[in-house]
């Protein structure tokens, strides 16, 4: 431990003992020391570096301006162009990690470098356990054998971490950054960042800027091509035949074509005395560097600064090694995150969403494509969630730029059994995964062994990017026809939050389902959020509640108070707070709580008995001090007129009616959606939303109609498609190309609208047709609806046997009577009364007429209707 | 030996739903292609689909969503769970989540907790949708008998259907129902987050029973039977015209079936009695076997139970139907005894019982059920002073009457008299 201090404490002292073993310098501070070499002052304006226009994804510009090579001058310009945001705070020890001028921090390069040898050493020797990884140990974790499985490397890798942090923690504090310059380059928490691998492999300057030319090995000139399955760079004039222009879609090299011919290819081999090097990106791919993201970056005490950061992984580590739908760029995230010295960190590198990648055409050549996380204990693969990330950019915003770490060891300890624990211990403590504790950690289990590859390399037809668009869970970006209902919101909250102390108010919203009231709510909240963030707004609370998700309406308390406070308590318990937080409360605790806007979907479904619930819930905004607001959404208009007097007086005038969509607003609405795609014919649109708007003006029915009738359209156009297949005119294949018609609207809105019963009662059976025009008969004769089994039996056998049809037998009649009754066509009692059951048709009797009318089987009916 | 085989097989494959359905498979039109487009774009697109079965009882909803779901795991081995409810069991609310959690929780390896509160079985459902959505998982959710699931305030189907349309998960609901107005019983706001596929299930046509028949009955060659045998047998169902199936006592019999009822289910039964009754000497089905059969599907149980009754209660029954014939609309044990009196007095019977003895035979047709209270009001009502009904139609009894030769003659007379026929 003593040893350990110094070593820390040495670095920033600069007498340090010069230690014979060194041999390997860290490649950060030889990189230092390269930059000091060259002129900082002078900008070097990147001419060599090759320019491509990118056209596919996979041919990215090798040189953007904005590109993240950490050429030396390049670091300088952008150093000194970008106002720097210091985010450190606290610190008093005078070595700021960031100072205005870039100079400065630079100073120091050149005796870092002339140190560099012991420090390396050292860290080797003296320190087997610190967190920095040592070349053995590096060798131990990942020795670039993509068999071995992570789990075990990560396991061995680095256990001693954790018990050092406590330590030292205890004696000082450590203090927490959102952003860190270090050596030129910001670093922020969530960039990704190259990590030295092993130390020993290549020296430093062999790494690579700007990629070689696969063929005449000279790096820039004029433009280069990437090959979308190698990653190679090709200059365009040096390809035989040379291309003139980068071309459309997927381009494959020479090389790998003859490969995948199974051809054996002898690349060209480098000019004599000149040695392959690779860039950072080939280094990753073929595990001699690793990538990570920074999950949070710190100050030790001793000055020193630390990350922690979280592993990517690329496909061959994997367990399942890499797929064949794999991208030649995709890593994958893990969850495994280590401690790690800033000294590692090679420069920035960029792990991006499928979304962001296929933008991101300039970004250059540290570009990766991460859509999984890697579980390493359970070798499954989780999709990231885009929530997941906005979740954290909230909480960065919200505690302000320092992070100033709370000593809640507990926390800590939580975080790193469950990172560490191996797969077997973790079973043996395993909690039962649907109670909330077990929620936590227990999920992490869920995730799948390979990636499907259905899910992957797909092309989309425009039919079905349409049916994704139309999901109902997709969300649009925005929200058409509802703007003057969402600004009233935005201004009763506003006007609720704003003042000084927060009048306690409510706002009641009513319409029929689907016509975006919650939506509309939760996106005006998104939007309040971004104000708050931005500062314009007071911080507030906002709970979610759905009635119709509670167990029982008194359960509101609990939730209420669970996401108030965090804890969990029982309901009557969880009144009892909320009632002295709310009713007691005074100014001074005011300060304390933040406003709390409470929405309350489905709020009739709060009614009791006494409608307690909803009085406790609508009287607390009343009082003086407890800074509530409360939002009630609902489909009755009229709920405050059904509830007591006093409840209705404490919930306000104050309404907003969501009405249902017209039919302009209905066709806006899956336009908006559809926007670019031509899957639809403009008139099958107006006619779904035509149809919808007469009769509920529910948006989602809208949207299902139009899914469903691209679906139908797509069914159609598959089955086509197959049977041409199998007759084997191949050729029309893929020139067909199917938009969505009224005809497929219609069959879409009768499975929707259009009860079954017709169609059951053409295809049932004879005697059951009999009966039902019997009971028609019977209705017509006696006027009244209701019949007795008996009647009709005598009905339906003097039917029969004036028609020539054998006489049924009662108790077959009965069995069939019971049958229709099962399936709703008519109603009747149970079948026990015999024959003083009754009986009474379901529908219509117009329409037992029209299914029946020109009945081929038995034609006599019809003159019995 | 081969026959007892063949006997064996034939039984086993009317006992599958899954092999009689499995008919259906190859046509285009078919549920069976239609369910499996559905689910299996809801995989591959990764959205989420809720989805109505309707039709009769025994038209084979359960058994092609079985199907379907068989295919598709062999498909897709480990991206599919399925959590399957009834709604005679799980119509409660919190049991349904229960339910699902654990059938989640088995699924996934994952320990279960029967202490858990419906509110932690609610969001560990919810937590799992959007897990399982993340990691390409496919839940399908089956709930047999739906109407049940849609009593009271339907706070399952709502927070799945919820669930569904805002987390980005990837799940199938698949309703199955008899009721064909089950999408109506739903509850306007669950109704609107209900996406409304609906399949319908209609008996088959002729063509397609035809198929179905020839499906199950013909023996394959490759199970180790006889060649010998096996063709024989196959012979013997379609051949020429000669044979079972285009014999036209057959189809008579096919035809008087389905004029009663086609579902599928209801077939089956016909053919199960059918080939239980084949022969084991000469191995083979015949004609026989068919018309056996159709003579038991015939047969109506209440004028069988009749035939078993004694006289006194037939004298019983009879009274009653002349006071029912006399518009005397309410009446009980003592004014049946009454008119069992008076028919003593006018024509001098030789059956003349006590009334203790006539109460006996009055509460064995009570059993019977062929006679019954009115209501149950009066529970606590002695037997003799409980309004009763005929529970049995004239009609019927006339039928019963004329099968009994032991009948007393008189009896037929007094019913006769009574201005039927």
């Amino acid at each position: 431990m003593a040893a350990k201090r110094q070593t820390r404490g040495s670095k920033s002292s600069p007498a340090i003992p010069l230690t014979p073993e060194s041999t390997v310098p860290p490649r950060r501070s030889l990189r230092s020391a390269t930059a000091t070499t060259s002129d900082p002052t002078t900008p070097v304006v990147p001419t060599s570096v090759a320019d491509r226009t990118p056209k596919s994804v996979s041919k990215r510009s090798l040189s953007h301006p904005d590109a993240p090579f950490v050429t030396p001058d390049r670091q300088m310009q952008r150093r000194s162009g970008t106002p720097l945001r210091t985010t450190q705070k606290g610190d008093a020890s005078g070595l700021s990690p960031i100072t205005p001028d870039s100079k400065q921090r630079r100073r120091p390069g050149p005796s870092v470098a002339n140190r560099t040898p012991k420090s390396a050493s050292k860290r080797s020797l003296s320190r087997p356990d610190a967190p920095i990884v040592t070349p053995d140990q590096k060798k131990q974790r990942r020795s670039g054998t993509p068999s071995r499985t992570p789990q075990k490397r990560d396991v061995s890798g680095l256990p001693p971490v954790t018990p050092d942090f406590k330590h030292s923690r205890t004696a000082r504090r450590r203090v927490y950054y959102k952003k860190v310059v270090f050596d030129e380059v910001e670093f922020e928490v969530g960039d990704d960042v190259y990590l030295k691998r092993r130390e020993g492999l290549e020296s430093d300057d062999d790494d690579l800027e700007v990629e070689e030319c696969r063929i005449c090995f000279r790096e820039g000139g004029t433009v280069m091509i990437e090959c979308d399955d190698c990653l190679g760079g090709f200059h365009l004039k040096c390809l035989k035949p040379p291309l003139r222009k980068i071309p459309e879609g997927d381009w494959i090299c020479d090389f790998c074509e003859a490969r995948k011919l199974g051809k054996d290819v002898q690349l060209p081999s480098p000019p004599k005395g000149k040695k392959v090097r690779r860039t950072a990106k080939e280094k990753l791919l073929s595990c001699d560097l690793w990538a990570a993201r920074i999950e949070s970056l710190w100050r030790e005490p001793d000055g020193t600064y630390w990350l922690k950061c979280r592993w990517y992984i690329i496909p061959e580590e994997t367990a399942v090694g890499r797929q064949p739908h794999n991208l030649r760029r995709e890593l994958y995230r893990t969850n495994n995150c280590n401690d790690i010295e800033m000294e590692c960190v090679i420069r920035h590198c960029y792990a991006m969403n499928p979304k962001a990648y296929s933008e991101a055409k300039d970004a250059g050549d540290d570009v990766f494509y991460c859509e999984y996380e890697y579980d390493i204990h359970w070798h499954n693969f989780k999709r990231i969630t885009d929530i997941d990330d906005a979740n954290e950019n909230d909480n960065g915003v919200e505690s302000d730029e320092e992070w100033v770490y709370k000593d809640s060891d507990a926390e800590e300890d939580l975080e790193n059994e469950g990172l560490m624990k191996s797969p077997s211990c973790q079973r043996k403590h395993e909690v039962a995964a649907n109670i909330c504790k077990g929620r936590t950690f227990g999920l992490q289990k869920i995730g799948i062994k390979t990636i499907p590859e259905h899910t992957r390399c797909r092309k989309q037809t425009d039919l079905e990017k349409a049916k994704g668009m139309l999901l109902l869970a997709s969300l649009p970006k925005f929200l058409p026809c509802r703007t003057k209902e969402m600004e009233e919101i935005t201004a009763f909250i506003r006007g609720a939050i704003s003042g000084e102390h927060c009048l306690g108010r409510c706002l009641y919203i009513h319409g029929v389902p689907g016509t975006g009231k919650t939506m509309s709510v939760l996106s005006v909240m998104r939007n309040l959020r971004s104000e708050v963030d931005a500062g314009t707004l007071r911080p507030y609370t906002f709970v979610e509640i759905n009635g119709l998700k509670l167990a029982s309406p008194e359960n509101i308390y609990k939730v209420i108070h669970e996401a108030l406070s965090g804890h969990r308590a029982g309901w009557k318990k969880a009144l009892h707070f909320l009632n002295e937080r709310f009713n007691n409360g005074t100014r001074a605790e005011i300060n304390e709580h933040r406003p709390c806007v409470l929405l309350i979907d489905e709020l009739d479904l709060l009614l009791t008995r006494n409608q307690s619930v909803l009085y406790n819930i609508l009287d607390w905004p009343t009082k003086p001090h407890a800074n509530l607001i409360v939002i009630g959404i609902a489909n009755t208009m009229d709920l405050p007129e059904k509830l007591l007097p006093r409840i209705s007086s404490r919930m306000g005038i104050q309404r907003l009616c969501f009405g249902p969509y017209t039919y302009q607003q209905l066709q806006e609405i899956i336009s908006s959606r559809l926007n670019s795609l031509d899957a639809f014919e403009d008139q099958a649109i107006e006619f779904a939303s035509r149809k919808v708007a007469a009769m509920s003006g529910d948006a989602r029915r809208a949207l299902e109609i139009c899914r469903r009738a691209a679906e139908i359209a797509d069914y159609q156009l598959k089955q086509s498609l197959l049977s041409k297949q199998s007759l084997g005119s191949r050729d029309d294949l893929m020139e067909e190309k199917q938009r969505v018609r009224m005809t497929h609207i219609q069959a879409a809105l009768e499975e929707v609208f259009q009860a079954p019963h017709i169609q059951v009662m053409k295809t049932s059976s004879r005697l059951s047709k009999i009966f039902l025009v019997a009971m028609v008969r019977e209705l017509y004769r006696t006027g009244l609806g209701e019949t007795n089994f008996e009647k009709l039996a005598t009905t339906v056998i003097s039917m029969c046997s004036s028609n020539r049809e054998a006489p049924p037998g009662w108790d077959t009649l009965m069995k069939v009577g019971c049958k229709l009754g099962e399936s709703r066509i008519i109603l009747c009692e149970e079948g026990t009364k015999h024959r003083l059951q009754k009986l009474q048709l379901n529908f219509p009797s117009d329409d037992v007429s029209f299914a029946l009318k020109d009945c081929s089987e038995l034609p006599w009916l019809a003159k019995y209707l | 030996m081969d026959t007892e085989k063949a006997l064996a097989l034939l039984r086993s494959r009317l006992y599958d739903p899954n092999y009689v359905h499995a008919t259906f498979k190859s046509s285009e039109e078919s549920n069976y292609c239609k369910l499996k487009f559905l689910i299996m774009n809801s995989i591959s697109d990764s959205c989420n689909n809720s989805i109505l079965l309707l039709g009769p009882r025994g038209s084979g909803k359960v058994a092609v969503v079985d199907l379907v779901l068989e295919d598709l795991k062999t498909q897709h081995p480990d991206s599919i769970s399925v959590i399957r409810l009834n709604g005679l069991l799980h119509s409660d609310d919190n049991f349904a989540l229960k339910e699902i959690a654990r059938q989640l929780c088995l699924d996934h390896q994952l320990l279960f907790s029967k202490m858990a509160s419906s509110d932690d079985n609610a969001g560990f459902m919810i937590d799992m949708l959007k897990e399982c959505g993340l990691s390409h998982k496919s839940i399908i959710f089956v709930l047999d008998e739906f109407d049940l699931f849609a009593q009271g305030k339907q706070r399952l189907l709502y927070s799945l259907l919820d669930a569904m349309q805002t987390v980005s998960s990837q799940a199938v609901v698949i309703g199955v129902s008899c009721r064909l107005d089950a999408d109506q019983l739903l509850e306007k706001r669950v109704r609107s987050r209900f996406s409304h596929r609906k399949l319908l299930f209609v008996p088959p046509s002729r063509e397609d029973v035809r198929r179905l028949l020839e499906h199950i009955l013909y023996l394959p060659k490759d199970i180790g039977l006889l060649s010998k045998y096996v063709a024989e047998f196959n012979s013997k169902i379609q051949y020429n015209l000669q044979d079972i199936l285009n014999d036209k006592k057959f189809q008579e019999i096919l035809d008087s079936i389905l004029f009663i009822d086609g579902a599928i289910n209801n077939l089956v039964q016909f053919l199960f009695r059918a080939v239980s009754s084949m022969s084991l000497e000469s191995g083979l089905l015949s004609l026989e076997n068919f018309k056996g059969s159709h003579l038991c599907y015939q047969r109506q149980p209440k004028t069988q139970i009749l035939e078993g009754v004694s006289i006194l209660e037939l004298y019983i029954l009879v009274c009653m139907n002349r006071l029912e014939c006399k518009e005397q609309n309410s009446y009980n044990f003592n004014s049946v005894m009454k008119e069992y009196k008076a028919i003593h007095e006018a024509y001098k019977t030789s059956d003349n019982y006590r009334d203790s003895v006539c109460l006996r035979a009055f509460e064995h047709l009570l059993e019977r059920e062929l006679i019954g209270f009115v209501d149950n009001k009066g529970r606590n009502l002695s037997i003799e002073i409980q309004p009763v009904k005929l529970l049995i139609s004239p009609h019927e009894l006339y039928l019963g009457l004329k099968s009994r030769s032991s009948c007393p003659a008189i009896l037929q007379k007094l019913f006769d008299h009574e201005s039927f026929r």
